[in-house]
């Protein structure tokens, strides 16, 4: 059974990756949040009118 | 990667969401306290490895009491604080929506930290706690853990889930996992053992093992470390699809590793070979997230040098990368019967926890603390504190890994245990020492967040009273929504992949251990007694199990040293589970009959007075102030330790005993053992009348004798003045709880032979064991020791004094009084001998000095079958009858 299951996880994961290299548009969708992250940093930043000392 | 403009058109803007500072610096804070009192724990668990009395008078700071308490606290204490501070900052951040409810996380705060860790560690220090790794808290406590997991799960994952799953950051993903999994992983590891017995309980225990470790603290961890990373360098992941990759292969393959801590057990085989093949896979996983973090940090080595919260992280990476594979390749079977049980995995452990956890956790916390409103921070601190913890860290890995290595080596020889302890012994006294640079190093930290200048935010700039807004996207697209919908699937089969694995490596292992029991069960198999069961308790609270194994591996080094494998029906009434991870002591699935009562009582009272060089704890609060005088407590222990293995003993070695199938791929060593009747009880110290394997003879050239007597007084001192004192007088530290008590070996003239003989087979009905673990060297140099301790020469009777009306007087007296058991040969073989627990003095090869053969015709000997003879034989007989019995002796030295 624990061996059904692992093949069935590199099935999945394969379906995956191969869908990422093939749709240019899937891979925009999947990397948008990385943007996302540092946007959403930037607005708390500003927010806090901070001033140096980050380090 | 940019948004695209198509997205940009649709946002709208929204408050930036307010982040509760004060639950930050409360999580912070506490992180802080209980790390230094859960890493005290630990430097004086480490301290009594090789200074066992240090604070050994109260229970409360007991060896095993401790080590419960160090785990937990890091788990809960620290690292759980760590990733609540941590989480208090960055689930706003990543979803743009506060957490839940403010009342909420003070409720939180105080379930972990005054429902959770302080009564925990005051239970477990009061002697209530469950011994399951990394579930030591006990039940009572658990009740408030998944209450605390139900309150984390609703306080960050709904505002996490409210946001669109296609925009969720890779962290958000970790919190999620990591919250949601263990909520379900908890109660697995620490309330099923209970109900499910023995090996059955072993199997879900195994899960909570792994799972603790990879479904709350690495995901968290990663969390910390994907939100700390494009933070600091400014510039995204390199890419957002391969952390998600690695992301959902952690979460699929994690909970399947969790039977690798039982490879060789009675464990179905398929279900070890399963759980090794994921921690293969779980290696594969964490190169593609270290190798996307690295990535990730490129160009940025200046980076890490000025900001400390980068270098943290980025550390942390690395130990991540090498603790990883590091497990994957324990899992294996070729190095997994080696290295397990041993120091090296103790080491592994504090690379994961003290390694990539702490440094990851340490990473993201600064990264916080330096945003919080007004908070002091001390740079030239912290980086004292990653010096400091990074070479303390290192060094006590270093040297466990070695302490492992040594122990692994003596292992796979006949030698006796001590020998792995001694070879231990000096690695764990340096540990220590590296043990006070982590400590320093957390002091260090601590200094950081509570001294230097404070920081310029207002606590009115960075609250949600500001008006400021902020845009996120709001129109969802055909595209998103479709990937939202895929992730949501994802994550479903995520929970089914986990549901599924805890079928695969618990429920139907279960069901076949079920079906084995009724398989190879004995048709009467003894429950524990009442007493048993108390004594079972005192062992699990004082932590025996974390030192001493009952279960015995399908692996030569095991069989040889312990005896017939673990069969799966032999614990099926431990609730939970005792079958230990680690080997300090020597395992103990087959300690019936090994000791007698007095020794083990002497033992647990202290053992050092009976094992000079034994790292044991004592109990002397189990007892009236003497070994002699046990507590009602004291005797339940005894009654559990001698019952160990009854039931198997009772049962013989049946074949059906046997249980892998005939077509098992499994090592050809492994099937031997299980095709082949191995003895059940191989310890070196069973007493035995046995036949002598080998015959002694002393070196006649004075030199190579006087080298031999040297070496056996080493060995004398190492292995025997515990109870045979110093001197050879008998009068050790033991003697005071032996009956009867040890020989006096001044008081005696004993021949090789005999000597061997008690050596190999011990005595049975006493205290003395068998040393037939000791090598054939070793035993010849321990008898040239021996014949040089008797304060007086070897009297031989002439054949005028034999002849004398005086011996003659003895002769007579001896065949009516001590023929019966002593026998008229005078060699301990008297029609009674047989009936008698401790065999008769066989005088052919023993002399006793007179006076001392005097006192004994006096007194009897206690604890023996042999009665005083004051009231029956005059002092004149009973001198007469010494002189008689002197004769019998036969000088073997001169030939």
């Amino acid at each position: 059974m624990i061996y059904a299951l692992l093949i069935l996880m590199t099935v999945l994961v394969g379906i995956y990756v191969v869908a990422w290299f093939v749709s240019p548009s899937l891979r925009d969708l999947l990397e948008k949040p990385n943007q996302g992250l540092l946007n959403n940093s930037e607005k708390f930043e500003q927010n806090k009118n901070c001033k140096g000392a980050l380090k | 990667m940019t948004e695209s403009s198509e997205n940009s058109k649709s946002s709208i803007a929204v408050a930036v969401p307010r982040i509760e500072f004060g639950l930050v610096k409360a999580h912070a804070i506490a992180a802080m306290v209980t790390v230094l009192i859960s890493v005290t724990f630990g430097v004086i668990v480490s301290l009594k490895l090789h200074t066992p009395d240090f604070a050994s008078a109260s229970p409360f700071l007991t060896w095993g009491r401790l080590r419960y308490n160090h785990t937990q606290g890091i788990f809960f204490g620290w690292l759980g604080n760590a990733f609540l501070m941590f989480l208090y900052y960055a689930v706003p951040m990543l979803s743009m929506r506060p957490v839940l409810s403010r009342k909420l996380g003070w409720m939180l705060f105080a379930l972990w930290n005054f429902a959770v860790v302080l009564p925990g560690w005051l239970l477990v220090m009061a002697g209530v706690s469950q011994p399951l790794e990394w579930g030591e808290f006990p039940l009572i406590v658990d009740v408030f853990v998944v209450l605390a997991f139900i309150a984390s799960v609703v306080q960050f994952a709904i505002p996490l889930l409210k946001t669109k799953l296609s925009s969720l950051y890779v962290s958000g993903w970790y919190i999620l996992g990591g919250l949601i999994f263990t909520l379900f992983a908890y109660p697995i590891g620490n309330v099923i053992p209970q109900i499910a017995p023995g090996a059955q309980g072993a199997a879900f225990s195994g899960l909570w093992i792994h799972d603790a470790i990879g479904l709350y603290v690495t995901p968290l961890a990663l969390a910390m470390a994907f939100f700390v990373v494009p933070l600091v360098t400014k510039k995204p992941l390199y890419s957002h699809f391969l952390s998600m990759l690695g992301f959902w292969l952690l979460f699929f393959v994690y909970p399947l590793n969790g039977t690798h801590h039982y490879v060789f057990s009675a464990i179905p085989m398929d279900a070890q070979k399963g759980a090794i093949v994921a921690s293969v896979y779980l290696g594969m996983d964490v190169i593609l997230v270290v190798t996307n973090l690295l990535l990730s940090m490129r160009g940025c080595s200046k980076l890490l040098k000025e900001d400390l919260s980068l270098r943290f992280v980025w550390m942390g990476t690395i130990l991540y990368l090498i603790v990883s594979l590091q497990g994957s390749m324990q899992a294996l079977m070729p190095f997994n019967r080696l290295i397990h049980f041993s120091d090296w995995v103790i080491g592994h452990s504090h690379l994961a926890m003290l390694g990539f956890a702490t440094f990851t956790a340490i990473g993201g916390m600064t990264y916080v603390w330096q945003r919080v409103p007004n908070a002091r921070f001390n740079r030239r601190a912290l980086n004292h504190a990653y010096w400091l913890l990074l070479i303390g860290m290192i060094m006590m890995v270093s040297l466990l890994t070695i302490a492992g290595l040594a122990e692994a080596k003596v292992w796979q020889t006949s030698l006796p245990w001590m020998e792995s302890i001694r070879a231990a012994k000096p690695h764990w006294l340096h540990r220590t020492f590296s043990a006070i640079l982590v400590i320093g190093g957390f002091i260090s930290l601590f200094t950081s967040f509570f001294t230097g200048a404070r920081n310029e935010i207002t606590s009115a700039s960075a609250s949600a009273s500001s008006q400021e807004k902020a845009e996120i996207d709001s129109a969802p697209t055909r595209g998103p929504k479709r990937l939202g919908m895929a992730y949501a699937a994802a994550g479903i089969g995520g929970i089914g992949f986990f549901l599924l694995s805890f079928t695969a490596l618990a429920v139907i292992p279960g069901m076949a251990l079920q079906n084995e029991i009724a398989r190879t069960k004995p048709s009467t198999m003894l429950k524990p007694t009442e007493q048993e069961q108390r004594g079972r308790i005192v062992y699990a609270r004082e932590g025996c199990a974390y030192c001493h194994t009952q279960q015995i591996r399908t692996v030569p080094q095991d069989v040889d040293r312990f005896g017939a494998p673990t069969r799966a029906w032999e614990n099926r009434y431990d609730y939970p589970q005792l079958w230990g991870t680690r080997r300090i002591g020597p395992d103990l699935s087959r300690e019936t009959n090994i000791r007698s009562d007095d020794w083990q009582l002497t033992h647990l009272y202290n053992p050092r007075s009976i094992v000079p060089d034994s790292v044991m704890p004592s109990f002397p609060w189990l007892f009236d102030g003497s070994p002699a005088k046990p507590k009602a407590e004291a005797d339940d222990l005894l009654a559990y330790i001698k019952s160990l293995g009854k039931a198997r003993q009772l049962s013989g070695n049946d074949p059906k005993q046997f249980t892998l199938a005939p077509n098992c791929e499994c090592p050809d060593d492994v099937k031997k053992i299980e095709t082949t009747p191995v003895p059940l009880n191989a310890s070196g110290s069973v007493r035995t009348v046995g036949v002598l394997p080998f015959e002694v003879t002393l070196p006649s050239d004075a030199a190579k004798r006087a080298d031999l007597q040297r070496k056996g007084a080493v060995l004398f001192a190492k292995n025997c003045q515990g109870c045979h004192g110093e001197m050879g007088d008998g009068q050790g530290p033991a003697a005071e709880g032996l009956f009867p008590k040890p020989a006096g070996l001044i008081e005696a003239n004993y021949t090789t032979k005999h000597l061997v003989s008690v050596l190999m087979n011990g005595i049975p009905g006493t205290s003395m064991p068998a040393w037939r673990d000791l090598p054939r060297a070793d035993i010849e140099a321990l008898v040239a020791h021996l014949k040089t301790l008797p304060e007086r020469p070897v009297y031989v009777t002439s054949a005028e004094e034999m002849a004398s009306k005086e011996v003659q007087a003895g002769k007579k007296i001896y065949e009516q009084k001590c023929v019966s058991c002593h026998g008229i040969e005078g060699d301990g073989k008297g029609p009674a001998s047989a009936t008698l627990d401790r065999p008769p003095a066989n005088f052919k090869e023993v002399q006793p000095e007179p006076d001392d053969l005097l006192n004994v015709l006096e007194v009897g000997v206690p604890g023996t079958s042999m009665p005083p003879w004051k009231d029956q034989l005059t002092e004149q007989e009973r001198d007469y009858l010494s002189r008689y019995v002197q004769a019998f002796y036969v000088e073997e030295t001169k030939k």
